[in-house]
């Protein structure tokens, strides 16, 4: 076996290097492009802030760059190893020997993957180091940061396998012979969408499993369906369902698109700068209609008809919303969404660069000339390093920390106004000592997005407006209040100089309501307080009602995804599961499975393998029929020389009347002699 | 000894018949004397590239016309010719190939008793290359 | 394991598609032969030599090789069998040498001296790299590789197909030398009628799918017979005869090739009266050609009198 190892690193070196030299070049221009983007950075007071990988090691461009790379060349890797022995005499040369099938696969595999690894992992590996590398990286770091991309390294293992795959199927059709591939792409696709570390790395171990025991069983008959060992079977089976069942949807889903109008309709509630509320509604992308509450449509002046919308949306104001949260801490439901979203470019002062490290819950610097940590901000003020029991921000439940403005910053019982030139927090406000009032989340209003007009701060039992300097211009209750109502939006009304607003209802709470909870809105200025409250009936609709296209749709999707599927998040409910598209799923798995168990009798198949299909067909409708098509192969078939039916040619006897095959026909010249066995 | 034989394939005569032919025409002309050694089967079949089988086949007939014998451990030697030929089959042997000569002749108008000349000429070259008979 | 038949099938076959490719072969060829597999092009040799390696799944029917099922032969068997394949394909980039270490890493029994022997046969240099040999050269490497293990069945498929003379010849010699021992088997398929005329014991003819001859060489030979029938003007028409391979009509004569030419045969033949019947001698690949060609009439027009029949 290691001469096998050796001569397969030897055979396919080259192509590990050209990858090596690619990955690393195109490496190496992403550090030397951030490198440059930091040193424009400095001394500059309004940089272009998007351009800049802040922590390149999550950075998108790197997880794009490392997605497509290890996916490729995984995949080119091990079809390449294959398509070394093309030829069938030169596969026969690699066969023929005293080794079985499967050392020969596992020499090949040990190979490839060692490559894959020095090709793909020595390139990352040496980025991760220059990351890490002290005076580099402006930004912080924490482990987790290098799951993202261990994990998509280890994802191109599957392209890999999958690669191979393609590269042995004897189908006729080429794209038949890369359905391997739809398993490999959906593992890749699931894995940004994971709740879990964990769950990630499991769908990435049943992908290579299930493919690599394909490429192995495909080993034994050279890419051909018969004369696999079962466990090839199944895992070819297995391997290319999600590539038929890529093809189907997407089939349905251009068909559907060419055929279908999707009809939908919505509304919604709008503010103008005058606090007059109108209802928009739009049905089937044409004109949006304005209408006031009494149902009077809204006129342009000018012409008579529906104003435009391009005019309405110049007279609406401009609300601040805010999401509340009080209570169990706030996941993003996806681990990977964990790893990268540790850390919150905060803003870049003329020398270093401001973070929100979620991990401390302080501000941290880095100076854009060192490019190193020089300290951190709290509630506290400055300190040198990151105090771990130092104060915080953010509140105990564990914020998740979202805040459209750099300014202000707070914790659970007061609002801080922040200036990094000096490094200094001020104290802009702190909740009134009632019980149970913590601060939920604060917001900057302004009329045009992005003056500082006023801070709102969002608490337990209150909405407070202050001005830029602290002081409370005005404070409404909040209610009605958590958590069925769970968003706040606060608007400037400028023509009346008063301001507006909203209670909006979570949407798991009108769900439970039937959508009957209102939205509340308030009119109140400075003065007077409260001037007006109003109830308005939710529009959104809730409830399921499923269109069409999405009834059709589940007629291509297998019946066990639909339910496996929506468990696959954080918090799962059996509610998740879409029941009524489900019964659609059935029913064409229903039709699947007669079609099927008739194709199977016809061609004689064996009948636990009859019934192993019917099942197969039951849990995964039209793609598994597909898959059945694809995977298996067709006996050819002639008439019986006794019963006169016709009858596969792969079985001995008859299926109907058990004769065996008559041999060929004799013509007159045969010539045959019993064979002396010699010396 | 000096045994050449040549055999081609793609004729009409077997292959093993073609090394029977040549050992017996060697035999006829004087190369192969009686108590010469002939090649083993191996050699034989290594040289002219042919299955051993098919050279044991030819030494089995020559053996069996009495021209050649075996002697174990020793190897294949030329054994003194019994005259285990019939008259008639001799007779029958030598028919075409008179034929042929004189059918050529006549083609090449060669006279009868040119012909006659010739053929006394000829056995008295072999008599003497014989040392007589 | 000393098993007196080295292969064996019953009833082997292999579809593709609708039609069969090796339509129900029963061979068997015995330990210490060397046994000429013999059929035109896409006649099945090929994918019955691959069957037989365990290289292509039978649609039905059985077979084995050293007594090995051919459906799971195992390395044990694999070591004593060789196989040359016709394309003689080897990695492109290895060296001559470096093949012979590589397939020695894998043989438990691997006669170097053997290895050397062929490879100075055919004149190669160690550090040539396959991709620069020519064919001739490629086919003694691969020649040299399957020899050297010095496996008990040797199984050529097409071994002189594109090798020069003297390419050719140094592969008939190693075959040759193969036979000195006893229990070792060569069965080769070939076009090279010469070939099979000088090594084999045996010859199979597949002819379209389907095994017709199995039997020595001589009794090929012996029973594939060509009659020369002349007649004073056109010859008449043939009439049926068993085992006829082909006939010809030329002008005023009429030549019949048969299998199997026995007293009924020349009955028919002399009912039709000719001037002369004689015996024509065939050479081994006229047999061949006579066997595998096309079977039936065939003529000649010499002038345009003569009439088709």
């Amino acid at each position: 076996m290691k001469t096998l190892i050796l001569k397969e690193l030897r055979e396919n070196v080259k192509l590990a290097v050209l990858g090596f030299g690619i990955l690393t070049l195109i490496l190496v221009l992403n550090a030397h492009g951030y490198s440059t983007d930091l040193k424009a950075l400095s001394g500059s007071s309004n940089p272009q802030q998007r351009s800049l990988p802040w922590q390149p090691l999550v950075s998108s461009d790197i997880l794009a760059i490392t997605t497509f790379f290890c996916a490729i060349f995984g995949a080119v890797l091990g079809w390449f190893q294959i398509h070394n022995e093309r030829h069938r005499d030169l596969w026969a040369f690699l066969i023929h020997r005293p080794a079985t099938r499967t050392e020969i696969f596992v020499g090949k595999t040990i190979a490839g993957l060692t490559l894959y690894v020095l090709g793909a992992g020595l390139p990352l590996a040496g980025f991760i180091a220059w990351a890490l590398a002290p005076g580099q990286v402006a930004a912080p770091f924490e482990m987790v940061m290098l799951w993202p991309v261990t994990v998509l390294f280890l994802s191109g293992i599957v392209y890999y396998f999958a690669g191979m795959l393609t590269g042995l199927r004897q189908a006729r059709w080429y794209v038949s012979r890369a359905l391997g591939l739809g398993l490999a792409l959906i593992i890749s696709l699931s894995l940004r969408e994971e709740p879990y570390l964990g769950l990630a790395l499991v769908f990435i171990l049943i992908g290579v499993i299930v493919l690599a025991t394909a490429v192995w069983g495909g080993f034994h008959s050279h890419g051909f369906y018969r004369g696999q060992p079962v466990p090839g079977k199944l895992a070819l089976t297995g391997a290319l369902m999600p590539g038929c069942g890529i093809v189907l949807a997407m089939a349905a889903v251009m068909s559907i698109a060419f055929l279908m109008r999707s009809s939908y309709s919505w509304s919604r509630y709008q503010m103008t700068k005058d606090g007059t509320l109108y209802k928009v509604t739009q049905e089937n992308g044409e004109q949006s209609s304005v209408v006031d509450l009494a149902g009077k449509p809204l006129l342009d002046s000018k012409t008579g008809r529906m104003i435009a919308m391009a005019d309405f949306n110049r007279r609406v104001c401009n609300p601040a919303q805010i999401n509340l949260n009080f209570g169990g801490s706030v996941s993003h439901g996806r681990w990977l969404n964990r790893s990268c979203d540790r850390v919150f470019f905060w803003q870049a002062t003329p020398d270093t660069l401001w973070y929100y490290w979620d991990r401390y819950r302080r501000l941290v610097g880095y100076d854009i000339a060192t490019r190193r940590f020089i300290g951190s901000l709290g509630p506290d003020g400055f300190a040198l390093d990151v105090p771990g029991d130092g104060t915080r921000f953010g509140t105990d439940q564990g914020d998740y920390y979202v805040v459209a403005s750099r300014r202000i910053i707070n914790t659970a019982q007061s609002v801080y106004e922040l200036d990094l030139d000096h490094r200094t927090a001020r104290t802009l406000f702190t909740v009134t000592n009632i019980p149970n009032e913590t601060i939920g989340r604060i917001g900057e209003v302004s009329l045009n997005n992005y003056d500082w007009d006023y801070t709102l701060v969002v608490t337990r039992h209150f909405v407070h407006l202050l001005t830029p300097e602290g002081k409370v211009v005005w404070r409404a209750d909040y209610k009605p209040g958590y958590p069925d109502y769970n968003q706040v939006q606060v608007a400037i009304l400028e023509t009346t100089n008063s301001f507006a607003l909203w209670f909006t209802p979570s949407r798991s709470a009108q769900e439970k309501a039937g959508g009957k909870l209102p939205i509340r809105v308030t009119w109140l200025d400075r003065v007077q307080g409260v001037l007006k409250n109003t109830d308005l009936p939710d529009l959104a609709h809730y409830g399921h009602e499923w269109q069409p296209q999405e009834k059709l749709m589940s007629l291509s999707i297998s019946p066990v995804l639909m339910v496996v599927l929506p468990l696959l998040q954080e918090h799962p409910r059996m509610s998740d599961i879409p029941w009524g598209l489900l019964w659609y799923s059935l029913a064409a798995a229903l039709v699947c499975l007669p079609i099927g168990w008739w194709l199977g009798r016809r061609y004689s198949l064996a009948l636990p393998a009859c019934w192993g299909w019917a099942a197969f067909h039951l849990a995964f409708g039209i793609p598994g029929l597909l898959t059945f098509l694809c995977v298996q192969e067709w006996p050819a078939r002639e008439p019986c020389p006794n019963c006169k039916k016709l009858r596969v040619v792969d079985r001995e006897q008859c299926e109907h009347c058990g004769a065996g095959f008559a041999p060929p026909e004799r013509n007159g010249t045969e010539l045959f002699e019993p064979l002396v066995v010699t010396k | 000894m000096t045994l050449s034989i040549n055999i081609s394939t793609g004729s009409n005569t077997p292959i093993y018949k073609q090394i029977t032919d040549q050992v017996r025409l060697a035999v006829a002309t004087g190369r192969l004397a009686v108590g010469d050694q002939l090649p083993s089967v191996r050699a034989l079949a290594e040289d002219l590239v042919v299955n051993p089988n098919t050279v044991a086949r030819a030494y089995a007939d020559l053996a069996r016309e009495g021209l050649i014998e075996s002697r174990a451990g020793r190897g294949v030697f030329v054994t003194r010719k019994r005259k285990m030929f019939m008259r008639e089959e001799g007779w029958r042997r030598l028919e075409p190939l008179m034929d042929a000569m004189i059918g050529e002749a006549m083609v090449l108008d060669f006279t009868p008793q040119e012909l006659r000349e010739a053929f006394e000429k000829k056995l008295g070259q072999w008599k003497n290359a014989k040392g007589g008979e | 394991m000393n098993e007196p038949l080295v292969i064996r099938t019953r009833g082997l076959t292999r579809y593709f598609g609708a039609k069969p490719a090796v339509h129900d072969l029963n061979l068997e060829v015995p330990r210490g032969s060397v046994f000429g597999f013999v059929g035109r092009n896409g006649s099945g040799k090929t994918t019955t030599i691959r069957m037989l390696l365990g290289l292509l799944q039978p649609t039905r029917g059985e077979g084995s090789v050293l007594d090995y099922d051919i459906r799971a032969l195992p390395p044990e068997a694999r070591a004593r069998i060789g196989y040359l394949t016709e394309e003689h394909q080897l990695y492109g980039w290895m060296s001559v040498e470096a093949c012979g270490e590589f397939q020695s890493r894998f043989y438990p029994r691997w006669n170097e001296k053997i290895f050397r022997g062929v490879i100075g046969h055919f004149g190669l240099k160690p550090a040539a790299r396959v991709k620069d040999l020519s064919r001739g050269e490629r086919a003694g490497l691969c020649l040299g590789l399957t020899l050297a293990p010095e496996p008990e069945l040797l199984i050529l498929d097409d071994p002189a197909l594109g090798l020069d003379p003297v390419a050719h010849r140094a592969l008939i010699e190693s075959m040759i030398y193969l036979t000195r021992r006893s229990d070792r088997t060569i069965f080769f398929s070939s076009h090279q009628l010469a070939d099979v005329e000088r090594v084999a014991d045996y010859i199979a003819v597949l002819d379209r799918s389907v095994l017709r001859v199995c039997c020595s060489l001589d009794t090929f030979r012996n029973s594939v017979q060509q009659v020369r029938l002349r007649f004073p003007g056109a010859p008449p028409p043939m009439p049926k005869i068993p085992g006829l391979l082909q006939a010809f009509r030329a002008e005023g004569e009429l030549r019949v090739t048969c299998v199997h030419y026995n007293g009924a045969t020349e009955q028919a033949l002399r009912a039709l009266a000719p001037t002369e019947m004689e015996r024509v001698p065939l050479s081994l690949e006229d047999a061949f050609i006579s066997y595998l060609g096309e079977r039936g009439e065939k003529s000649f027009i010499l002038s345009e009198t003569e009439a088709q029949p």
